[in-house]
């Protein structure tokens, strides 16, 4: 009898183990993608250009590629890439920005970027910009992204992810004392945006 | 007896006081000379120069001769690098809190075609009151730049943005005399402070 009790136990067991992976499967396919740490940049309100940063997380399998974004702020909006030519600074229009499987790639100051073209308003401080972006296999996303005038103010605002929280204050501290906004974004609070 | 006793207490006491002096030596050395050695006097670059202020006045370098001058080079459309440095500069002059007046941050345009007088002084201000925009005709920028050797060039590229800038990003620290004394890229905030502040505590 109680060898039945058990077995039945244990079957139940595999089951549900069977369950939860065809589940998890399923969420892979469909590609997944969170986005945290976002912020844009505030500008003198006469400036014709603003950026919006953040981190790109594929909980996938399959690599995604951020295509398009959009805001109604901006008349244009468009993926960029900060690169070093010799000495110099130089920026470039790209098509995509990649997210490999089970990765992350980070939008950052000097790096790939969200370029706010042509600004209808320009993002003050303590503002929250309406943002789009279009995934190639995630699709659309909407999202409210904070405005502040550098890295680490995001600390003001992120209700999110408190357990992070503190230990991205001190990150932050530690950066500002230390150095310029480079870095990865590598704290703060998370997450503006959920997958449809 | 007592006497070699006595010796070697004395022996005792001369080496801990030696190592204690020695350990304050080594420790102060490299806090008084650290900031004087990274600063130096560069032959064939920077010197004086003289373009337009944002306010529409003739602004010169000797114009600010007994103050510590930041130089910077860039445009006011630049989305990324340029805010960047600015927001870089304007943390620089919160940290000085009073010493600020000791110091003058000019940010050179070299887009005079969109960069007008009144652009240039908005988005300048909005960093700091202190802060100064400076720009002239294509020529007269090249000529400060070619003397700091900063570089920029209009790249070929299509954005909505019209056109963009390849640009040096380089931040300039000039002493009270005008000379040129260090060239900082990504450098810690608290470095160009104590820069600043050597500069400033050691003027004559």
């Amino acid at each position: 009898m109680k060898f039945f009790t058990y077995s039945i136990l244990g079957l139940t067991g595999i089951l549900l183990l069977l369950a939860g992976c065809t589940q998890s499967t399923q969420m892979s396919k469909q590609g997944k993608i969170e986005v945290g740490h976002a912020w844009v940049r505030a500008v003198p309100p006469n400036a014709k250009t603003s950026a919006a940063y953040m981190k790109l997380q594929n909980h996938g399998d399959q690599e995604d590629r951020l295509i398009a974004a959009n805001s109604p702020i901006a008349e244009a909006v468009e993926l960029h890439n900060v690169f070093k030519q010799g000495d110099m600074m130089a920026m470039r229009p790209v098509q995509h920005i990649s997210v490999p499987a089970h990765g992350a790639t980070m939008l950052k100051p000097g790096s790939y970027h969200i370029m706010l073209i042509n600004l209808k308003k320009s993002p003050k401080p303590g503002e929250k910009v309406h943002l789009t972006l279009t995934f190639e296999k995630a699709g659309q996303m909407e999202m409210m992204v904070p405005v502040h005038e550098r890295k680490g103010k995001m600390m003001d605002h992120d209700k999110m992810d408190h357990g992070k929280m503190d230990k991205g204050r001190m990150d932050h501290e530690r950066k500002d004392r230390d150095g310029m906004e480079k870095g990865g974004m590598d704290h703060g609070g998370k997450g503006h945006g959920g997958m449809k | 007896m007592q006497t070699k006793k006595y010796f070697s207490k004395w022996c005792q006491n001369v080496y801990k006081l030696g190592l204690f002096f020695f350990t304050v030596i080594v420790l102060m050395t490299p806090l008084s000379v650290e900031a004087e050695s990274k600063l130096k006097f560069y032959k064939n670059q920077g010197g004086d120069f003289t373009l337009t202020g944002h306010h529409g006045n003739p602004v010169s370098l000797l114009d600010y001769r007994g103050k510590v001058v930041l130089l910077t080079f860039g445009y006011t459309h630049c989305p990324d690098v340029c805010p960047l440095i600015m927001s870089y500069l304007q943390q620089v002059a919160q940290r000085l809190g009073k010493q600020v007046s000791d110091v003058q941050t000019i940010f050179v345009s070299f887009d005079p075609e969109r960069d007008t007088l009144e652009q240039l002084k908005n988005y300048i201000s909005h960093f700091h009151p202190s802060f100064l925009g400076l720009t002239g005709t294509p020529e007269e920028i090249k000529k400060v730049a070619r003397q700091y050797r900063a570089a920029y060039f209009k790249q070929n590229v299509k954005s909505a943005a019209g056109y963009l800038y390849a640009h040096t990003d380089y931040i300039y620290l000039i002493d009270q005399q005008g000379q040129l004394r260090r060239i900082y890229r990504k450098t810690p905030l608290n470095k160009i402070v104590e820069d600043i502040q050597y500069l400033i505590a050691h003027n004559n």
